[in-house]
C-alpha cells in the first residue's frame, strides 16, 4: 500500500462525509475511486489499524478526529493545487495535475504556494479549500461565541440527518454557539435562527474553530 | 360541506393550504382567516394534526387547511411526511407559504421546495416590521420577481394585508396546476440552500438599523442555567396556583349554578320515569356524569391551556425544553417531553393528547405512561382531601414522594427497555413575542373542543353503567371477587373498593362516595389512618379514569392502552399492601 493510495482514500471518505453528511458506505468509496469494494474493504482495516477511521453500522465508516484533520491536510494541498494549475498555468485538466501532484508536495512548498496564490478560499470548483491551523471538534465541545463553520456530521438517524439539513446545518455554514448547558444541549445560531441541539446530536456534528 | 367537525373526520382536500416553518405565525393567519370555526382533523394513519376552516369571500366559500409547521417537503419526521403527503394526494389548488421575514433564507429554502410541486403558490412575508427593526428590510417586489410568484406583506395579529392576500389567492384558484416542475427528493438540499441563499441576499436591503431582537433581556435571563432554572420555578408555581386558584374557584362556581339551575328540572326531569333502575342510571348519567364533566374538566382543563396557550405563543416553552433536557435524557426522554409531563398535573387527558408534539411513537408512548402515574388536579384533591385532612400533611407530602419515586423508577426502566430508536434533541428556539389575546383563546377553543369530544362520551357512558349495576343491587356481586384483594391484601374495608370503582369515572368521586358509604364525612370514625393513606395512594396509582383510557386507546390502541391500564392496577394493588405492611413500622398505626 502506497501513502499516495492512502491518501486517496482519507480524501474521498472526507468529501463524501460533507456532501452526504453521516458515516459512508464501502459502495460509495468505491464508486467515487472506481475501484471494487473487496480492495476498498481491505485499506479500510488498515485505515482503522491506522486510527483514521471507525466503523458505523452497516459496514460503512467514519473519519476519527486524526482522519478528519489528515484528510483536510491533503485536500487542502489538493485544492490548491488545483487554483495553482488552474488559474496560473491555465490546464483544463486541473483536477488529475493536482491528483498527480499533492502526494509530493512538501509543507514548505505549500506554504509558499498560497503566498504565491494571494491565499485563495475557493478551489475552481467552488469548494472550500480547508484553512491552516483551524481546529475541527465536534460542536459538543466547540466553544462559546465563536465563529464556526459546519463541516460534517456523523449521525446515523435518517429523520436527524434530515432535519438539521433541513435547518441549514450543512457543510461550509457559519454558525455560532449562544448557549450551554454543560454536558447538555446548546442553542447554535445558524441561518439567523437560534436552534437546540442535544448533546448526542451535537457530539455527531463537527465543525472548523478558527484558521 | 361542513357538516361534520369532530375530530377525525374524513380529510377532504382544502382549495387553499397554508405551509411554511413552524413559528412564522401561520396559526394567527388561520385564525384571521377562518375565525374560530376551523376544527381539527388527523391526517390519516397518524397523529398528525390539520386544521381545517371555512371562510366565505365574494359568495364563495373557500376551504382553508393549516398544515404543520415543517422545514423541509424532504424531512422525516411524521409532521414532515403527513405535509409532503397531503400536499401530493389532497390536490390543494393554492399554496399560501407563510415567510418569517427575520428567517428568510431558511424559510425561502422550503418555498424553493414547494414550487417544484407546480401548485400555484403565493408567499405571505411575515414579521416584515421585525425584520426592518433588525436592519435588514425584505424587498417583496424584489423577491416576488426572482421567485416568480405573488408576495403578500402580512400581519395576521393586526390583520393588515391579509384581505389583499385572500383576494390574490382566490384569484389564483382558477389557475391550472401546472405539471410538478421536478419530483420533490431530486434536486439536493445543499443546491436549494445555496439558491435561497442567493436569492435572500439579492433581497435583503440594508438599511443601517441594529436594532437588536425584542426581548433580549428575557432571552438571557431565560436562557442561562441558573437564573432560567430560578425563572422556570417561578413560572411553574405561577400555573399550579394559577390552575388551583383560578380552576378551583371556577369549579366552584359552575358547581353552584349547576346545582341552582341545572339539578332541578333535571331531577323533576328523572322522576318522570316509573322504573327506579331507570331512574337511578339516567340520575348518575345526567347529574353526576354532566356534574362531572363540569366541574373537573371545563374550569381545570380550561384554565390551564390558556395558560399553556400563553406560554407556548409567548416563546416560552422550547426555552423550558432546553433546559430541562439534559434531566430528561436520564429517562431515555429528551426536552419536547417537558411540557406534556408538566400538563399531566392538571389533567391526563390534554396532557396525553399533547404528546403528539413528540417525534416518534416510542416517546410518545413511554411519556404517555409517565403521564398516567402523574397526580392530576383530581387526584391532588384526594391526597389532600384524604390523608392531608384525616392523616396528617407530612403523609400527604409522603404518598407525593412515593408516587415522584414511581415516575422516576418507571421513567428509568422503561426508558432503558422500550423498543424503538430514541431520536435526539432539535428544536428551533423562536425569539419571545408578545401573544395576542384572541389568538390565545382560539388556541383554546379549538383545545377545548377536541377535549371535550374525547372525554365527555366516557364519563357520560361509564356514569350509566356504574348506575346501572348499582341500581340493580349488582355491585357487591361484582365486589365480590375483588374481596380477597381489597380486605385480605389491602387491608381496606369493603366499602372502599366499591368507592375504588367509582375513581375510574372521576377520581375525587371516590371520596365523595366513601364518605357517603361509610355514613360520615369523618373517615376517621370508619377507617383507621393507615386505610386512608393506603386508600388514597392506591386511589392515586391505579389507572387514572376512564377518560384517560378513552384517549390512550385512541392515541396508542387497544393493546397498549389495556397493558398501561393493567399495569397501574397491579402497581397500585401491590405497592398499596406493600404499604399497608411497612407504615406501622414507621409509626403510622392501625387503629
Amino acid at each position: 500500500m502506497t501513502s499516495k493510495n492512502k491518501e486517496d482514500y482519507l480524501r474521498s471518505i472526507y468529501e463524501l462525509q460533507t456532501k452526504a453528511g453521516g458515516s459512508v458506505k464501502a459502495g460509495a468509496i468505491a464508486s467515487k475511486l472506481g475501484i471494487s469494494k473487496p480492495s476498498v474493504s481491505e485499506m479500510m482495516g488498515k485505515l482503522k489499524n491506522d486510527g483514521l477511521v471507525e466503523s458505523a453500522p452497516y459496514g460503512a465508516v467514519s473519519l476519527t478526529g486524526k482522519g478528519v484533520e489528515e484528510a483536510r491536510k491533503i485536500l487542502r494541498r489538493h485544492r490548491l493545487l488545483e487554483v495553482f494549475f488552474s488559474d496560473f498555468l491555465g490546464i483544463n485538466a486541473f483536477h488529475d495535475e493536482a491528483h498527480e501532484t499533492e502526494h509530493a508536495l512538501s509543507e514548505e512548498a505549500e506554504r509558499r504556494l498560497e503566498k504565491l496564490l494571494k491565499h485563495p478560499k475557493k478551489c475552481p470548483d467552488g469548494d472550500e479549500i480547508p484553512r491552516r491551523g483551524a481546529k475541527v471538534l465536534p460542536l459538543a465541545r466547540a466553544p462559546k461565541g465563536k465563529p464556526l463553520r459546519v463541516l460534517f456530521s456523523t449521525l446515523e438517524n435518517e429523520e436527524e440527518l434530515a432535519s438539521i439539513k433541513a435547518l441549514g446545518i450543512i457543510h461550509g455554514e457559519k454558525a455560532r454557539v449562544l448557549k450551554k448547558i454543560n454536558r447538555g444541549p446548546l442553542i447554535l445560531l445558524v441561518k439567523g435562527a437560534e436552534i437546540a441541539i442535544g448533546a448526542d446530536v451535537s457530539s455527531n456534528i463537527y465543525v472548523e474553530v478558527g484558521g | 360541506m361542513s357538516g361534520c367537525c369532530g375530530p377525525g373526520s374524513k380529510l377532504r382536500g382544502a382549495d387553499i393550504v397554508l405551509v411554511g416553518n413552524p413559528n412564522v405565525g401561520k396559526s394567527a393567519l388561520m385564525n384571521q382567516l377562518t375565525g374560530v370555526g376551523a376544527f381539527v382533523s388527523n391526517y390519516p394513519g397518524t397523529t398528525v394534526e390539520i386544521l381545517e376552516g371555512d371562510a366565505v369571500f365574494s359568495g364563495k366559500r373557500i376551504r382553508f387547511a393549516d398544515l404543520p409547521g415543517i422545514y423541509s417537503l424532504k424531512g422525516l419526521s411524521e409532521d414532515e411526511k403527513a405535509a409532503l403527503g397531503y400536499l401530493e394526494s389532497a390536490n390543494p389548488r393554492v399554496i399560501i407559504n407563510i415567510v418569517d421575514s427575520t428567517k428568510l433564507e431558511r424559510n425561502i429554502f422550503l418555498t424553493l421546495q414547494l414550487l417544484g410541486l407546480g401548485i400555484p403558490t403565493i408567499v405571505a412575508l411575515n414579521f416584515h416590521q421585525e425584520a426592518t427593526e433588525t436592519g435588514a428590510e425584505i424587498d417583496g417586489k424584489k423577491l416576488s420577481a426572482l421567485l416568480g410568484i405573488p408576495v403578500v406583506e402580512i400581519d395576521p395579529i393586526s390583520g393588515s394585508g391579509v384581505g389583499k392576500l385572500v383576494r390574490v389567492s382566490s384569484g389564483m384558484l382558477t389557475e391550472k396546476k401546472k405539471g410538478a416542475r421536478r419530483k420533490v427528493g431530486l434536486g439536493s438540499e445543499e443546491r436549494t440552500h445555496s439558491k435561497a441563499a442567493a436569492i435572500s441576499s439579492k433581497v435583503t436591503v440594508r438599511n443601517g438599523r441594529s436594532g437588536g431582537r425584542r426581548y433580549g433581556w428575557l432571552d438571557r435571563i431565560t436562557g442561562e442555567p441558573l437564573s432560567g432554572t430560578i425563572v422556570m420555578a417561578l413560572v411553574l408555581a405561577a400555573l399550579f396556583a394559577c390552575l388551583f386558584l383560578a380552576g378551583g374557584g371556577l369549579s366552584a362556581l359552575i358547581g353552584d349554578i349547576f346545582a341552582a339551575y341545572a339539578k332541578p328540572p333535571l331531577s323533576s326531569f328523572i322522576s318522570i320515569f316509573p322504573s327506579a333502575v331507570v331512574r337511578e342510571i339516567l340520575r348518575y348519567m345526567l347529574i353526576d356524569g354532566i356534574n362531572a364533566g363540569l366541574q373537573i374538566a371545563i374550569p381545570y382543563v380550561f384554565v390551564f391551556y390558556i395558560i399553556i396557550a400563553f406560554l407556548e405563543d409567548s416563546g416560552y416553552m422550547p426555552r423550558m425544553a432546553f433546559l430541562l433536557d439534559r434531566v430528561m435524557h436520564r429517562f431515555g426522554l429528551h426536552g419536547k417531553a417537558v411540557v406534556p409531563m408538566m400538563l399531566g398535573f392538571g389533567c391526563s387527558v390534554p396532557a396525553i393528547l399533547s404528546t403528539r408534539v413528540l417525534p416518534n411513537t416510542r416517546e410518545r408512548l413511554l411519556t404517555a405512561i409517565l403521564i398516567t402515574l402523574i397526580p392530576c388536579s383530581a387526584r391532588t384533591a384526594v391526597i389532600l382531601g384524604a390523608v392531608g385532612v384525616f392523616v396528617g400533611w407530612q403523609y400527604a407530602l409522603l404518598i407525593y414522594a412515593i408516587i415522584l419515586l414511581l415516575v422516576l423508577a418507571t421513567g428509568f426502566v422503561l426508558g432503558r427497555s422500550l423498543p424503538g430508536e430514541r431520536l435526539g434533541f432539535i428544536m428551533e428556539i423562536p425569539p419571545y413575542r408578545m401573544p395576542s389575546a384572541k389568538n390565545v383563546l382560539a388556541k383554546t377553543w379549538i383545545r377545548m373542543k377536541d377535549f371535550v369530544f374525547t372525554a365527555f362520551p366516557l364519563v357520560f357512558i361509564g356514569s350509566g353503567v356504574i348506575g346501572g349495576f348499582s341500581a340493580l343491587g349488582l355491585m357487591p356481586a361484582i365486589l365480590k371477587p375483588a374481596e380477597p384483594v381489597v380486605a385480605g391484601w389491602l387491608m381496606l374495608p369493603v366499602v372502599a373498593g366499591i368507592t375504588l370503582l367509582f375513581g375510574i369515572l372521576r377520581k375525587e368521586l371516590a371520596l365523595e362516595m366513601l364518605a357517603v358509604l361509610g355514613g360520615s364525612a369523618n373517615l376517621l370514625s370508619f377507617m383507621t389512618p393507615l386505610q386512608i393513606f393506603v386508600f388514597a395512594l392506591v386511589l392515586a396509582i391505579y389507572v387514572p379514569c376512564i377518560s384517560t383510557v378513552g384517549v390512550l386507546k385512541r392515541e396508542f390502541g387497544w393493546k397498549r392502552c389495556l397493558l398501561i391500564s393493567g399495569s397501574t392496577i397491579a402497581l397500585a394493588i401491590v405497592i398499596g399492601g406493600i404499604a399497608a405492611r411497612i407504615m406501622p413500622a414507621l409509626g403510622l398505626s392501625l387503629n
